[in-house]
């Protein structure tokens, strides 16, 4: 079909400074935070209320063209990447909080609002979005969403999941539908529960009701060192497992210590080998008890410095150290690959030393900052995307990683979502059958394939082929 | 048979080696004030490099429309190189594009704008039109490379203003048809005599505890001379002696900032030269524009082997005001109290480029009497930086009008600033709205609240 | 035998069959006889049933401790249970893990049990823990009165495995506690009462046992005061697990109610409206939240405070839990659940108390009255009265449902409230899981 008369009608509904159309502009929406897999979109549009986003996936469905939301293009998965083209619809321009309503504990917002942003609105109220994902100073909530985020304090406040009460939700007809709005025990199936983390392939979120957490009374961060990462893990352990729930339990390795203290100057020693920043929230009365007991099971875990962290200042730069220990990274190589896979905790140590020998094999340093509490792993595999075969290494070595993970009895992404970066090592994890069931739900929503194609399923067996496979299939089949 | 691009030439070419050191992990964009108020990627610094990127890499060359847009949107406030976890010294490439395109205009107008046929890589784009180029060179060539041709435009556009003409031109329009409404009304009102250094030297107060400089600058020693007055006062009051060293000028950011990067050299030479051989503890400045800059001046003259190490013995002297003297014991016994209810405006260049953040506000709180309240986003940029007023007005009415609606929702009396641009930006808002806000600095109501210390 | 419990009796053997249901009323539901009822002893058992079920075209109606088949439409056509409770394994526990994977038809009382062992819970509070079962439990969503400190099912739920209409099995989600690896096939499950598939055995992430508990029970003259401390507690920074507002019927008319009454003994001074406070976490916090309770209470105008811990403690929740029961309805007894706006529930409440009182019918209420979620158990009066009561309190509050009542009103009455949003979402939903219409047919909303 003709571009120029869909880049006229995309005018139309979103206004000429809606529209992005120019080739070299263009090139700029190629990839979000995950450079390795890039497509060029035919255009960008920015609308700013949920008419216009209706409009324009309609215009999208009468073109057949693809629909890729956007949102601050954090994600590290291509989950926003136009792969096949077709339009990106960015939710920067959506970035309105709506209401804030503390007696319902709920925030009503447009999707491109900035994660951070928010806990600083609702800072003046006493509350907090609890989700807190390492990029939250520029991640939006409709990406949030969309990952299902987690960040270091769902250990204690739970995922993004547990904090989203209804989504408005924008079809691939461009039909608009309210999934809950924070009203317990809606009759029927639980949309919000299956559209938080579908990676956008199911439909576009323009609005949401959003749980909002009363801020806590008192926090103590401890940053206890240890001399490798075994000591520190077998102090996770024992901190879970005696009945004390820190609010965050995060995991540095000696490269990361290394790039954050370049950065931060927190003067740690160069003798620590790990680093567990731990958080403990609540009322004021027990904390320090509590804080005393983290305290001794690290001493008695072979530490060799336990440093609390008393004023708010020192918080905070104990806490950008950890959050932005990722971008640090940039210090010590100039490209990595973040891996970010999920094993159940006690399987921590193990699966690091694992980890270690990747590094050793694969000839790559692998700097590691983790949800220890959770058993969330994030290797870091340093390389030189210009250096000859370094960039096959590192894939390499995150397949790896992820073949360990999974045999520990772990998953392939705790936050960061499948993409196009994961969705071949999907059928690591699922049959045919539970790709299939959920194929069966994506198509009950899109049963165009309109939003995001081309993502999460593994290439060939993309959600039509796997909903024809489970119509067809025959229950003996697989039975026998 | 497609068209050659022109791509980045040798001198002042952006380093590759710093492109590359974006992983574009997109942690920047909140804090660009161009991608807050337009939400495109490309109008962000991650977007921004990835354009120098793409004419790194040979895709797109100097003549895309989108790549030079993009380069002039830029504030070169910097807030992005402060929250990089990975370090990108953005400034730097920033200004290295923009000298790439203020080269390759220049190659135009002086050489034969047809490619020859020895050199199949066309190396120019086409010239600026000739008024906007007479402007330029009149602006970044003459008066701010003349400091007493500066002054004598300062005061003929003082003149302006109280002459009545200011009311008839705004009247008329004719400023508007000139493309000069934005500068016109970003003129700060004069009064006050200059400041020109002439070698004065102010004794301290008391014990002579540290021998200082002060760059007196361009914009500063005209429109804000009274404000230089202030700090002198303000620094003899902390046991300085305040020297004007003559033969200093014009600090070059704008030069720098605009691409003309052989300009700003020359300006830097003459600063280094000045200030030279003087047995100074510090030379301050009280203009963050002019601090970055100055601080700065080692990169900017490190391919210069006679000037690089005086550069860097240079640098290592430079210190913002605030920097100053919230680094030594301040004369708190002297301040008198200041019942002010006041917000304050961080200014990239001190914020972002110096990363100076906590001692405006240890200087503000150390005033009794005086409420700091804080202002949402008050580390966005204004949207004055320099001649952006000029080149990109709609982007800094834009900006202007964002900050003030943060401003003033904290319900402040003052706005306290450091700055010229800034304050020049948000007097203009601020006068557009007719809001009784004042905009001062931080050494204004220092000076202010020593001079009530007194009584 | 027909050829069907044929069948089914080679894949499970005949003793784990009953086709001769005349000497099993227990197994009707809502007053409707199965062809069968199978338990099959595996998960592959379960699945191969399933499918020759499918095969037959018979409808087929999933079953754990069967506490709460009072829910939904009463089945239409025949129909066979399929009974869950030998699907009783524990498939994965690694305590230290704080993660368990259990078989759907254990009941929550063996689950907690194993877990005490280990200092751990899974704080998920339904009513008859003895016979409710995980797959009921999940099926239902049915929510606890500490969902307020620990969430619901669906927050606590990480890995599950169905057998889906066909017998077809699937698996989604993982032992791990994050996890964005493919849809979460969990949330779908969840809640939708047997009518996509069927649940065979869930993984769930667990909590730490708390080292400290006890109850704060407040009692006051109208529900206006207890509602003033339940606004107070919502604006502190406490963090209290539970806040259960109580309210007996005035007039003394439910005396054969027991869990209510077992409440009420346990609580020194009882009055009509209750306030019962749960604080769970270290001792130290623990006692901050009696004393800030109490004191807001006192400001709130309790009549009466008390506090309640150990064996009190556990008992008296264990008696609120049961009080949303459906598992044993009098004829003359309706089981609502109205859903809303916390801010709106005490309103919502008062609309409930002046239309019974109106009509003359008895009411009692247990509700979280921080979630917007309250339980109204209605009795007395004639049938009509009662479901007008139902109708017009359905009126104003359309989030209404009917969780027990009699099979001809359950039939007929909008028992999942005045309308179901986004329906024909859901139809595309259950056409795409369950085509022929298999699973619990006709008694969930699509």
């Amino acid at each position: 079909m003709d571009r120029t008369n869909l880049v006229e009608e995309l005018r139309r509904i979103v206004g000429p400074r809606g529209v992005v159309d120019d080739p070299h502009a263009l090139m700029t929406y190629d990839a979000d935070g995950c450079v390795m897999d890039t497509g060029i979109p035919q255009v960008v549009v920015l609308p700013t209320s949920t008419a216009q986003v209706s409009g324009v996936v309609r215009l999208a469905a009468r073109y057949g063209l693809p629909v890729v939301p956007r949102g601050a293009g954090t994600g590290l998965t291509g989950g926003a990447t136009a792969m096949f083209g077709g339009i990106v619809i960015s939710t920067a321009r959506m970035d309105k909080v709506l209401e804030v309503d503390t007696r319902n504990g709920r925030v009503l917002c447009q999707p491109g609002v900035i994660n951070f942003d928010l806990s600083q609105q609702l800072k003046p109220y006493g509350y907090q979005f609890a989700p807190d994902p390492s990029s939250q100073k520029a991640c939006t909530v409709g990406g949030n969403i969309a990952n299902n985020s987690g960040g270091p304090h769902c250990l204690k406040y739970g995922i993004t999941a547990s904090h989203v009460y209804g989504v408005e939700l924008v079809l691939g007809d461009g039909t608009v539908l309210w999934s809950g709005d924070g009203s317990p025990a809606g009759p029927g199936y639980d949309l919000t529960g299956v559209i938080v983390g579908s990676e956008g392939t199911i439909g576009l979120v323009t609005a949401v009701w959003l749980k909002i957490t009363r801020l806590p009374e008192a926090v103590r961060v401890v940053l206890a060192l240890f001399p490798d990462i075994a000591g520190a893990s077998t102090a996770v352990s024992q901190v879970i497992a005696s009945g004390l729930l820190p609010s965050a339990l995060e995991m540095m390795d000696r490269l990361v210590i290394k790039a954050v203290n370049d950065m931060y100057k927190l003067g740690l020693p160069d003798s620590a080998g790990a680093a567990l920043l731990i958080e403990v929230d609540g009322v004021e009365d027990g904390l320090d008890d509590l804080l005393n007991d983290v305290t001794a099971m690290c001493w008695r875990n072979g530490a060799i410095d336990v440093r609390p962290a008393r004023t708010l200042a020192e918080q905070n730069q104990v806490w950008a150290a950890r959050k932005n220990a990722f971008g640090a990274m940039g210090r010590l190589s100039p490209t990595y690959y973040l891996v970010d896979t999920v094993v159940p905790r006690t399987r921590l140590p193990y699966t690091m030393e694992q980890v270690g020998r990747i590094s050793r094999e694969y000839d790559l340093p692998i700097a590691n900052v983790f949800h220890a509490g959770d058993g969330n792993l994030h290797p870091i595999i340093l390389f030189d995307r210009r250096a000859k075969g370094q960039n096959q290494r590192a894939l390499e070595a995150a397949t790896s990683v992820m073949h360990v993970s999974i045999e520990q009895g772990g998953v392939i992404s705790g936050e960061h979502g499948i993409g196009v970066e994961k969705q071949e090592y999907m059928t690591l994890l699922f049959s045919t059958d539970d790709l299939a069931a959920m194929a069966g739900l994506h198509q009950s929503f899109d049963p165009q394939d309109v939003f995001n194609p081309g993502k999460i399923f593994p290439k060939g067996r993309g959600c039509g082929e796997l909903a024809a496979l489970r119509k067809a299939g025959v229950a003996w089949a697989t039975l026998k | 048979m497609s068209i050659p691009l022109i791509l980045f030439h040798a001198k002042d070419r952006p380093s590759s080696d710093i492109i590359n050191t974006c992983v574009h992990c997109g942690l920047c964009l909140p804090s660009c004030p161009t991608y807050r108020e337009t939400g495109l990627e490309m109008s962000s610094p991650r977007g921004r490099i990835y354009l120098m990127k793409a004419v790194d890499d040979g895709k797109i060359g100097l003549e895309s429309a989108v790549f030079q847009e993009q380069m002039s949107q830029c504030l070169n406030c910097r807030a992005c190189e402060a929250v990089c976890p990975s370090g990108v010294q953005y400034g730097i490439i920033m200004e290295a594009s923009r000298a790439q395109i203020e080269q390759a205009r220049a190659a135009n107008a002086t050489f034969s704008p047809q490619p020859s046929a020895l050199s199949p890589q066309p190396s120019a784009l086409p010239a600026r039109p000739l008024l906007q180029r007479v402007l330029r060179n009149a602006i970044f060539g003459v008066l701010f490379t003349d400091m007493r041709l500066f002054r004598a435009f300062s005061s003929s556009m003082a003149l302006y203003q109280r002459s009545g003409v200011q009311w008839l031109a705004r009247k008329s329009g004719v400023i508007k048809l000139l493309g000069m409404a934005d500068i016109e009304s970003l003129l700060p009102p004069l009064n006050g005599p200059a400041t020109v250094p002439q070698g004065q030297i102010y004794p301290p107060e008391g014990d002579r505890r540290y021998s200082v400089a002060l760059l007196t600058g361009c914009i500063m020693s005209t429109a804000f001379g009274h404000v230089h007055a202030a700090t002198i006062r303000v620094l003899q009051k902390n046991g300085c002696e305040v020297l004007l060293p003559p033969d200093q000028g014009c600090c070059g950011a704008l030069h720098t900032h605009g691409g003309d990067l052989d300009g700003g050299r020359e300006l830097a030479r003459r600063n280094i030269a000045a200030f030279e051989g003087l047995g100074l503890d510090a030379i301050i400045v009280n203009a963050a524009g002019c601090g970055s800059t100055m601080k700065e001046y080692d990169h900017l003259l490190h391919d210069d082997p006679e000037w690089r190490g005086r550069a860097e013995a240079f640098v290592r002297k430079v210190k913002d005001v605030h920097e100053f003297l919230a680094g030594i014991e301040l004369n708190r016994a002297g301040l008198g109290r200041l019942d002010l209810c006041v917000t304050y405006q961080e200014p990239c260049h001190l914020v972002h480029a110096q990363r100076i953040s906590v001692q405006p506000r240890t200087l503000l709180n150390a005033i009794p009497g005086l409420e700091l309240r804080e202002m949402p986003e008050s580390s966005l940029c204004c949207g004055s930086a320099g001649v952006y007023n000029i080149t990109q007005p709609e982007m800094a009415m834009s900006l202007a009008v964002r900050k003030l609606n943060n401003a003033l929702s904290t319900r402040a009396q003052v706005i306290a600033t450091a700055n010229p641009g800034c304050a020049v930006q948000l007097v203009g808002e601020l006068r557009r709205r007719g809001e009784d806000v004042q905009v001062r600095y931080i050494v204004e109501l220092l000076d202010q609240s020593y001079s009530a210390g007194k009584d | 035998m027909n050829p069907l419990s044929s069948q089914i009796a080679s894949i499970v053997g005949t003793s784990y069959l009953i086709d001769d249901l005349a000497d099993y009323p227990a197994y009707a539901v809502q007053g409707r006889i199965p062809i069968l009822v199978v338990a099959p002893g595996s998960v592959e058992e379960l699945a191969h049933v399933v499918a020759a079920a499918h095969a037959a075209g018979m409808a087929v109606i999933p079953r754990g401790g069967g506490t709460m088949q009072a829910w939904g439409r009463p089945p239409a056509g025949d129909f066979m249970i399929v009974q869950t409770t030998r699907l009783s394994r524990v498939r994965i526990y690694e305590p230290d893990d704080l993660t368990i994977s259990v078989e759907a038809g254990m009941t929550m009382q063996d689950l907690d049990a194993l877990l005490a062992v280990h200092g751990q819970m899974l704080p998920l509070d339904v009513p008859l823990p003895a016979r409710s079962t995980i797959g009921g439990v999940l099926s239902t969503a049915m929510d606890g009165p500490r969902r307020l400190g620990y969430g619901t099912s669906r927050d606590l739920l990480i890995g599950v495995q169905v057998v889906e209409a066909t017998g077809r099995s699937s698996k989604a989600g993982g032992m791990v506690v994050k996890n964005v690896s493919g849809f979460d096939m969990m949330k779908l499950y969840t809640g939708s009462l047997g009518s996509l598939a069927i649940i065979v055995s869930a993984n769930f992430k667990l909590l730490p046992r708390p080292r400290a508990a006890a109850t704060i029970a407040c009692t006051f003259n109208t529900p206006a005061d207890a509602f003033a401390l339940v606004a107070a507690i919502h604006a502190s920074q406490l963090t209290p697990v539970a806040v259960e507002y109580l309210q007996k019927d005035e007039g003394g008319r439910m005396k054969d109610e027991a869990s209510m009454s077992a409440v009420i003994s346990l609580i020194p001074h009882p009055s009509s409206f209750i306030l019962c406070v749960r604080a769970e976490g270290l001792p130290a916090a623990v006692e901050r939240h009696i004393r800030d309770v109490a004191e807001m209470a006192e400001r709130a105008g309790s009549s009466r405070m008390s506090v309640l811990r150990d064996e009190d403690h556990m008992a008296v929740w264990a008696a609120i839990n049961d009080l949303p029961q459906t598992f044993s309805v009098a004829d003359d007894e309706l089981l609502l659940r109205l859903g809303c706006l916390p801010s709106d529930l005490e309103r919502a409440l008062a609309d409930a108390s002046a239309l019974a009182s109106r009509q003359g019918i008895a009411l009692a209420v247990a509700a979280r009255a921080l979630s917007g979620i309250a339980y109204l158990r209605v009795r007395g009066g004639d049938e009509g009265l009662r479901h007008q009561f139902h109708a017009d309190l359905l009126a104003r509050w359309p989030q209404l449902a009917i969780l027990a009542g009699p099979p001809a009103l359950m039939a007929e009455a909008p028992i999942w409230g005045a309308s179901v949003p986004n329906l024909a979402l859901m139809q595309r939903i259950k056409q795409e899981f369950d085509p022929d219409n298999r699973l619990n047919p006709g008694r969930y909303v699509v």
